[in-house]
């Protein structure tokens, strides 16, 4: 039988206020990066890496003077990472192909004409910008809340950043069919990252899933 | 009756007398003292009597002789008057004056007209006095002295040269014409007469004689003159330079600079020597210099005769000013009382002498007439007998006859002439040329001789004839007074200067006209400067004042020596009152199913005063716009025009009295006007209508009041009921006559805060319409009262329609409203059976207007908010967005860490169990 010692409120605060400071610089930093005011995509993608990568980064270093390899920024379990990650790549792209072929997925799911018909369009927008795009999705997410969550809750910690995701899509107003890889993907890559203590695989996964699922999409529309 | 019968006996008698004294041996044998058988006293009774027997008052018959006595004293000298054109030259200007002489005997052609030009800078000790500075320049015959004589010289120069260029002092070595002239006493007519020069005393009347003739010419005078041969000599006026002495030679012709090879230089018709004799010279021009001044003396005969036994008359001389002061007068009578005694025999008695002595007293008998007197002399002997010790005359026996030789007293009369041993006030006048001391006092400006040529002849006029002055001031209706002024004879309006006042009093008659400041002319015009010859302002001014006195005062300053400067005035009666024409539209009543009531209105159709109209804007108080085929009602007060104090009222439009056949409308009266009534519009567009009302109130002020109304075409426009949050855009600014400022509102586009509901209106010109009649589109959508909240709209009972606004900043709504004019049936009714009006003359017309409305944000009301936010605005502006944009990214980091890492400061250090 466990014993808890019956602790003051305010002692339990105390105690935890890591916790609840970085879950609160956490949604800070969702906030800011859903409405702090831009004018243009520039803006928007710099905006993204300041609050989603770089105050993240400041304050691990700055404020819990941590080291930032804590945000996954090592190869980790290599072996797990392998394991977790080819395996999450193959059940991302079943469930691409599932949504793709059962729902509206594909007629929701819309790509620019400029990538369908133009290959090195096609090209650098996946290596650069949807590669940007998942690399902060893959740092914020899984590299800073995940892993820091995941010394507290264990695996739950998957579902938070998971359901975190899905509360700020709702005010982004995006149509849910446009954003369902990027949810399939948090889900699958937080396991990934939750076992090989590492955002490298599942950034991988998750650029490789997201090029996979347009090359079809751009496929078929062809 | 006593009277005539004793006249017919006298006269019986007198036939009777004469007819014995010429048939009797007594009568022709001795005389008969006429007063003796008539029983009169005198002859003087004697002639009275027959005078009487005639009908005559003798007294006016001695009346008579008095008046006849005198009357050589009461004739008019001759005289002399000049005219100047122009009467106020401007320097430079070519001046003519004309001389016109009046009671000469001789034709002006024969008279000699000796004109003198005096300039500003030649100064003399006549009329300079202190002021004398001698100008060499001036000194025209070189005798070291600035006087008339020079003035002459100058004068008859310009004249005589006649605008001859002399080309060089060799044109005078030679000579080939033959302009001699011999002017004769009293003009060029009186050749071969004896010269009597007389001058007259302008008070008594009386004429002197002077005892030398001559002229006033003036004459070739100057020492050391060069002569035509280059030779220095004293060219002396009794000699060859005397003017009118036949000679004119060369010396001469160069003094006067005429042309000694033309015998008329100035080509007046005279020899040169005439001309500078002045021979028929009536005018003379010259170009005119600040300070000239000219005058000039006439040589001629008077129409009087000196009494002598020859052809001659009176040579006298006239000028148009200067012998006003002449006074000249003979010695009393009593100077030429002479007494002297002669002792003839001496005879010593005792201690006595007894001188016998002859007194011989002279006196004038009577009066001096003509200078001509008659000497009375008395001659008496007396013994005078003298204390021979002392001696003391102690007794004179007069009239004493000592002896057979001298009668005792002998009497004696004789004639002696007096002329020119008169005296005079300045000096002795022996000569015409002692006539020059009052030629100075002739001289004059041409500004000096015209009187009223410094007068401006300003009229004013204004407008309107009756102003009606508004006591409530400013904001009220008072007429805008327009006073106009025009200066006929002025040289150039440009440069005239308008000073104008105005005064306000409560009696026309009043002395106490108070001077009403500018601000209290509201809307006044400028009052002072050049030009501005029309003053404005708008009356509402208190209603103690009942005249107002406009005083203009127009300076006329074009450089002259005597600026013209006059002021007019006008006394403006003003009328204070509040009345207003009200307008209104009308309200129409169907009597048809109605008999019994107002069976007289033919019409069946009866109006009554509807909503006021033109009653808002400034602009449509002024010209009400009215619609074609619409019944208008005007009226006043009826409680200010109570039937106790007979209002009379006259209602006009166009100057036409208003008339009915028969009563319509409400407060209508069939026999006289009322303080009602109702006019029809029947003209085009583009046309006006003034209604004119006439009438008195109960203060008993008579007021005349107008509206004015212009037919347009029936127009709906949107407009904002509430311009604090939505209004016309603003286009730009446009400014009338006066500079002031109004800003150009665009018809079509709006804008509106998107943080306050827009609320709209349809206003109708011309016509009124209920908002139910409005039909309203928004993005789209008609919209109607009915309808309007299902949108999110409201429409109001006053036709105002609500909007939500929009949320951001440069989203629209795209309004308009229309609705369908026509007019009322019973109003069609009434203008067919009461003006005539056919029905095919009615029509209908759609109205719509468009309305875009722009959202924007509403401006930052915090001052201090605003202020810092330029201070920033101003360094965001310069700085690239993105760069802007990194400053703030990394701000809100900076905070967030900041705060982050205070709030870690607070607590204890993170235990090493919580890092596990």
């Amino acid at each position: 039988m466990r014993y808890y010692h019956k602790r003051k409120l305010s002692s339990r605060l105390i105690e935890n206020k890591e916790i609840i400071i970085t879950s609160g610089v956490i949604v800070f930093c969702l906030l800011l990066s859903l409405f702090f005011p831009v004018q243009n995509s520039a803006q928007r993608l710099t905006r993204n890496i300041f609050f989603l990568i770089i105050v993240p980064i400041l304050y691990y270093k700055l404020i819990l003077k941590k080291n930032i390899s804590s945000f996954g920024l090592t190869l980790g379990d290599k072996k797990s990472g392998a394991f977790w990650g080819i395996s999450m790549l193959l059940a991302t792209l079943l469930v691409f192909f599932l949504l793709y072929t059962y729902t509206d997925f594909r007629k929701n799911y819309l790509l620019s004409s400029y990538i369908v018909h133009n290959f090195w369009i096609f090209l650098l927008y996946e290596l650069i910008i949807a590669n940007l795009f998942v690399f902060i999705q893959e740092f914020f997410w899984r590299g800073f809340i995940l892993l820091y969550f995941s010394k507290k809750i264990g695996i739950f910690s998957i579902f938070l950043q998971f359901f975190l995701y899905v509360l700020i899509l709702i005010p982004t107003r995006n149509s849910f069919w446009q954003m369902a890889p990027t949810l399939v993907i948090s889900l699958f890559s937080g396991i990934i990252v939750y076992k090989s203590r590492s955002i490298f695989y599942s950034w991988i996964v998750a650029l490789f899933s997201l090029v996979i699922l347009d090359s079809f999409i751009i496929y078929h529309l062809k | 009756m006593k009277n005539k019968k004793f006249k017919k006996i006298y006269s019986v008698l007198n036939f009777f007398l004469i007819g014995f004294l010429l048939f009797s041996q007594a009568g022709m044998a001795q005389a008969i003292s006429v007063g003796d058988i008539m029983g009169a006293g005198s002859p003087l009774e004697f002639t009275n009597e027959i005078l009487e027997g005639y009908g005559i008052d003798p007294s006016t018959v001695t009346s008579f002789g008095e008046v006849a006595n005198v009357s050589p004293l009461k004739k008019t000298p001759p005289q002399v008057s000049l005219f100047f054109t122009p009467t106020n030259p401007s320097e430079g200007e070519k001046v003519t004056v004309t001389a016109s002489p009046s009671y000469f005997m001789n034709n002006p052609k024969d008279l000699y007209f000796t004109w003198f030009l005096k300039s500003e800078g030649c100064t003399d000790k006549k009329l300079d006095k202190s002021k004398y500075d001698y100008n060499e320049k001036c000194d025209l015959d070189n005798d070291g002295e600035v006087d008339i004589e020079d003035y002459k010289i100058k004068a008859m120069r310009i004249i005589a040269n006649g605008g001859f260029i002399i080309s060089s002092d060799n044109i005078y070595k030679s000579s080939s014409d033959d302009d001699g002239y011999e002017a004769s006493s009293g003009g060029n007519d009186q050749k071969g007469k004896d010269a009597y020069c007389y001058i007259r005393d302008t008070k008594s009347g009386k004429e002197y004689q002077l005892k030398y003739c001559g002229h006033l010419f003036p004459n070739a005078e100057y020492e050391n003159f060069i002569d035509y041969n280059g030779n220095e000599i004293n060219l002396d006026g009794d000699d060859e330079g005397k003017t009118g002495n036949g000679s004119f030679g060369r010396n001469e012709e160069k003094f006067w600079q005429t042309d000694p090879n033309s015998n008329d230089t100035s080509n007046r018709g005279n020899p040169d020597e005439a001309t500078i004799a002045g021979l028929g010279i009536t005018s003379f021009a010259w170009n005119y210099q600040k300070g000239d001044k000219v005058g000039v003396v006439v040589e001629g005969v008077s129409t009087d005769a000196p009494p002598t036994e020859d052809a001659s008359y009176k040579t006298m001389w006239a000028m148009n000013n200067g012998m006003d002061d002449f006074d000249a007068s003979l010695p009393d009578e009593e100077d030429y009382q002479s007494t002297t005694d002669e002792i003839i025999s001496t005879t010593i008695d005792g201690l006595y002498t007894i001188n016998l002595t002859k007194t011989t007293r002279q006196e004038i008998d009577g009066d001096i007439v003509n200078g001509i007197a008659t000497i009375k002399t008395t001659v008496t002997m007396h013994n005078v007998t003298i204390v021979t010790a002392t001696p003391q005359v102690l007794v004179t026996d007069v009239d004493v006859a000592e002896t057979d030789d001298v009668p005792n007293p002998i009497i004696t009369y004789s004639t002696q002439d007096f002329s020119g041993d008169y005296d005079l006030d300045d000096g002795e006048i022996e000569k015409p040329s002692d006539l020059n001391k009052f030629l100075y006092n002739s001289l004059v400006s041409p500004q000096e001789n015209t009187p009223g040529s410094n007068k401006l002849d300003i009229s004013l006029s204004y407008s309107p004839n009756n102003p009606i002055n508004d006591p409530s001031g400013a904001s009220g209706d008072g007429d805008l007074l327009t006073i106009n002024s025009s200066v006929s004879n002025a040289k150039d309006t440009n440069y005239l200067q308008y000073d104008w006042k105005v005064y306000a009093g409560a009696d026309i008659s009043s002395d106490n006209w108070t001077l009403l400041l500018k601000p209290e002319l509201f809307e006044s015009t400028q009052s002072v400067g050049l030009g501005i010859d029309t003053f404005k302002f708008k009356l509402g001014l208190p209603d103690t004042n009942k005249y107002l006195k406009v005083v203009l005062t127009v300076t006329e300053n074009t450089g002259e020596e005597y600026p013209r400067k006059s002021t007019q005035d006008v006394i403006i009666p003003i009328n204070s009152t509040t009345e207003k024409i009200g307008v209104f539209d009308v309200l129409a009543t169907d009597l048809t199913s109605t008999p019994t009531i107002d069976p007289d209105n033919l019409s069946r159709v009866k109006f009554d005063s509807g909503n006021e109209i033109c009653n808002n804007d400034d602009l449509d108080k002024a010209l009400c716009p009215v619609t074609k085929n619409q019944i208008i009602a005007v009226s006043v007060p009826a409680e200010h025009f109570l039937q106790t104090t007979n209002p009379d009222f006259l209602w006009t439009i166009d100057g036409k009295p208003f008339s009915y056949p028969y009563c319509f409308f409400k407060d209508c009266d069939a026999t006289k006007q009322t303080h009602v009534a109702y006019f029809p519009v029947l003209k085009e567009v583009g046309e006006q209508y003034a209604v004119n009302l006439t009438a008195t109130n109960n203060k008993g002020e008579k007021i005349n009041i107008t509206r004015n109304f212009q037919v347009v075409d029936p127009k709906i426009t949107i407009r904002s009921a509430d311009t604090k949050t939505c209004n016309q855009t603003v286009l730009g600014q446009y400014f009338d006559i006066n500079g002031k400022s109004f800003p150009d509102y665009s018809q079509l586009n709006f804008w509106a805060y998107n943080n306050s509901n827009i609320k709209l209106e349809a206003v109708t010109t011309g016509f009124s319409t209920s908002p139910e009649n409005l039909e309203w589109e928004i993005d789209g959508d008609s919209i109607n009262s009915a309808n309007a909240s299902v949108y999110g709209y409201r429409i109001d009972g006053a036709g105002i329609l609500t909007l939500k606004p929009k949320d951001k900043q440069g989203e629209s709504y795209n309004i308009s409203v229309g609705t369908l004019y026509t007019q009322n049936n019973l109003v069609k009714k009434a203008l067919n059976a009461i003006w005539g009006v056919t029905y095919n003359q009615f029509y209908e017309k759609a109205v719509t207007d468009d309305a875009i409305i722009t959202m924007q944000d509403p401006p930052e009301t915090n001052s201090g908010s605003i202020k810092s936010k330029k201070i920033f605005a101003t360094i965001y502006s310069s700085t690239p967005d993105y760069l802007a944009f990194l400053l703030r990214i990394v701000l809100t980091i900076s905070l967030i860490l900041f705060v982050t890492k205070l709030i870690f400061s607070f607590s204890p250090e993170i235990s090493s169990r919580e890092e596990d």
